[in-house]
């Protein structure tokens, strides 16, 4: 009966993917630039916020879309920390139409887990 | 001895909050053009009403430059903590800081009440923001309302630390932003829960003073016994203007999830340099967002009728027929509007192009860098900030490697921008498209009166929620704070 209860107190976003394992992931996030490096945001602002690096050649896929919205999938491989995370590989990267009114519908989607190297 | 201690107890507590006071900080008037009044001035008598004859004490960080607006200072507002300033960033800084020094040198007591009222224009939230800016004294922002360009701005993230240390010590504090885009401290509820925070409009609509107006009606409500929840409500369902007013309640809260998002666009309206309607329509005109449009329009529709249904067989019902009908001719201009400028857009082939540029290192061929785009993406695409990030990074890169990669991906960008240029030569329409938009939009006009009936409409609508909503938690700061 207590769980029942717990159950109905979880709010639905709670239901919300976030990454806890490596594997193939679809994510939509901004792309934001700093001196140093290019980097998919998801949820920016958010205390969900995860910030997507890759290396360099992964970077040049997202460099023309620098503060723009976009949807891509990205490969994990390796354990991560926190919630900065370092994609293996950054593929099938399209401009995205964020909904302006709904800005937090940036989110994540385990497409296939997978072991970390 | 355990009654001693409760008497005790009880005398301890009392001591604390007879000593409890009430401290009010005015702050802004700026960003107005040159002239000796500023539209600020109905709401400085009114604040200079509500604090004549009352326990609190205040303080004024206010305009600079209006000499009109100074006489008012000076007239009506005879005894301040201390004199008033013009409102710069370092008076704005400094005060915080005060306040800050009042609450730990145990000047401002557990129970004090702090009200920190924002009368300014108010920018949109820019990105690395938690809040907004407000307009400083000083140049005019209002030849653009959206972004205040030409006015000196401070962002009201530097109230954070206050707000956070006012809501940890027990000082009831209560922010009212009656800026524009004002709805963007509603962070600050964030990082300070005991705090009260109101706002004269949303995150993304313009605020407005005058009679008919939010903030003039709150300011005028500021009567004493009163909690500011109560003031609140009462004023926004007596304004008449097309702002979006918002509470730091549970209730507000609820009412967001389920209708802001679909309201929001028909607060939008055309007029020269309060246009918000245009990037709204712009960004509809793109095929997917529609279908959310249509889906967040059919959800407000439904929780109208549901409310409505709620309301049947009560005397004085709930009826949002009227809103129901406004919403949907507006969204039926709105829907024309979309499908004009969809018209206006060159049919571009969904192609791919695939770009691919040797590296070279230490003399060796490496994998060469491949890049594969859609004649889509490639159009919207800034080329010339790709390019100059990598050239900049291989100038800094002091590995030979990363240098060769750099200067490859800035060198397939240039091909890419080669790209670009032949599609647009082959749509010269899409050079023109934003100009022939653009003259789609001037059409409209000026029809901010058809939005303020929407918005008369929806006061009564957030009114008939808000008490469907309502819950009976008396430890809502908005209800423990008393003027």
């Amino acid at each position: 009966m207590k769980y029942i209860f717990i159950a109905l107190l979880i709010p639905p976003f709670a239901s919300a993917e976030i990454i806890t394992t490596c594997g193939r992931y679809s994510a939509s996030g901004v792309i934001r630039a700093n001196d140093n490096e290019l980097s998919l945001v998801i949820n920016e602002k958010t205390k969900s916020e995860y910030i997507i690096s890759m290396p360099m050649r992964e970077q040049a896929k997202v460099a023309g879309f620098i503060d723009r919205d976009v949807a891509a999938e990205i490969l994990v491989e390796k354990k991560f920390n926190g919630q900065k995370v370092m994609a293996y590989k950054i593929d099938k990267v399209e401009l995205r139409l964020p909904d302006p009114l709904n800005p937090a519908s940036t989110l994540f989607t385990l497409i296939k887990k997978l072991d970390c190297k | 001895m355990f009654f001693r201690s409760i008497v005790f107890l009880i005398f301890i507590l009392n001591s604390a909050f007879a000593s409890a006071e009430n401290f009010m900080l005015v702050m802004g008037g700026g960003g107005e053009p040159t002239g000796a009044n500023t539209i600020f001035d109905g709401s400085l008598k009114t604040i200079s009403d509500r604090v004549k004859g009352s326990d609190w004490k205040y303080q004024m960080s206010f305009n600079g430059g209006h000499s009109g607006t100074e006489e008012i200072l000076k007239s009506h507002f005879p005894a301040p903590e201390s004199p008033p300033t013009k409102f710069t960033e370092d008076a704005f800084n400094n005060l915080i800081q005060n306040y800050k020094a009042k609450i730990l040198m145990g000047q401002l007591k557990p129970g004090s009440q702090l009200m920190i009222i924002i009368d300014s224009h108010g920018a949109m939230k820019i990105k690395g923001e938690d809040t907004h800016k407000i307009a400083l004294s000083g140049k005019s922002g209002t030849d653009d309302l959206l972004n205040l360009t030409g006015a000196s701005l401070v962002s009201l993230d530097n109230l954070q630390s206050l707000a956070k240390l006012a809501s940890e010590s027990g000082v009831k504090l209560a922010v009212v932003d009656l800026s524009c885009h004002s709805g963007n401290t509603q962070a600050l509820k964030a990082i300070a829960p005991n705090a009260c925070i109101i706002t004269s409009t949303s995150g993304q609509h313009f605020g407005y003073t005058g009679p008919q107006s939010f903030s003039e009606n709150f300011l005028k409500g500021l009567k004493k016994g009163e909690t500011l929840e109560s003031i609140f409500l009462k004023a926004r369902a007596s304004s008449t203007t097309a702002d979006y007013p918002m509470i730091s309640t549970e209730e507000n809260e609820k009412i967001m999830a389920q209708v802001y998002a679909g309201i929001t666009p028909y607060l939008y309206y055309y007029k020269p340099k309060e246009d918000k309607l245009s990037d709204y329509i712009m960004s509809s005109s793109e095929d997917c967002i529609t279908c959310t449009r249509e889906q967040q329009f059919d959800k407000l529709i439904s929780e109208i009728s549901k409310l409505q249904a709620n309301a049947v067989g009560r005397s004085g019902a709930y009826d949002g027929e009227k809103l129901k009908k406004l919403l949907a001719q507006y969204k039926s201009q709105q829907d024309a509007l979309i499908i004009a400028i969809k018209n206006l857009k060159p049919n571009i082939p969904n192609k791919k192009e695939f770009f691919t540029t040797p590296v070279t290192y230490r003399g060796k061929k490496l994998d060469p860098i491949e890049l594969e785009y859609s004649w889509q993406d490639i159009i919207k695409m800034n080329v010339d900030s790709a390019i100059d990030k990598f050239i900049i990074r291989a100038a800094k890169s002091t590995k030979p490697l990363d240098k060769a990669e750099s200067l490859a991906i800035a060198d397939t960008y240039k091909k890419i921008k080669i790209k670009k240029q032949e599609i647009i030569n082959q749509y010269p329409a899409l050079n023109t498209y934003n100009a022939e938009a653009e003259k789609v939009l001037k059409k409209v006009q000026n029809n901010r009166l058809v939005v303020e009936s929407i918005a008369i409409e929806e006061k009564k609508f957030y009114d008939e929620l808000y008490r469907h909503h309502q819950s009976l938690n008396t430890n809502e700061p908005c209800r423990r704070f008393v003027y």
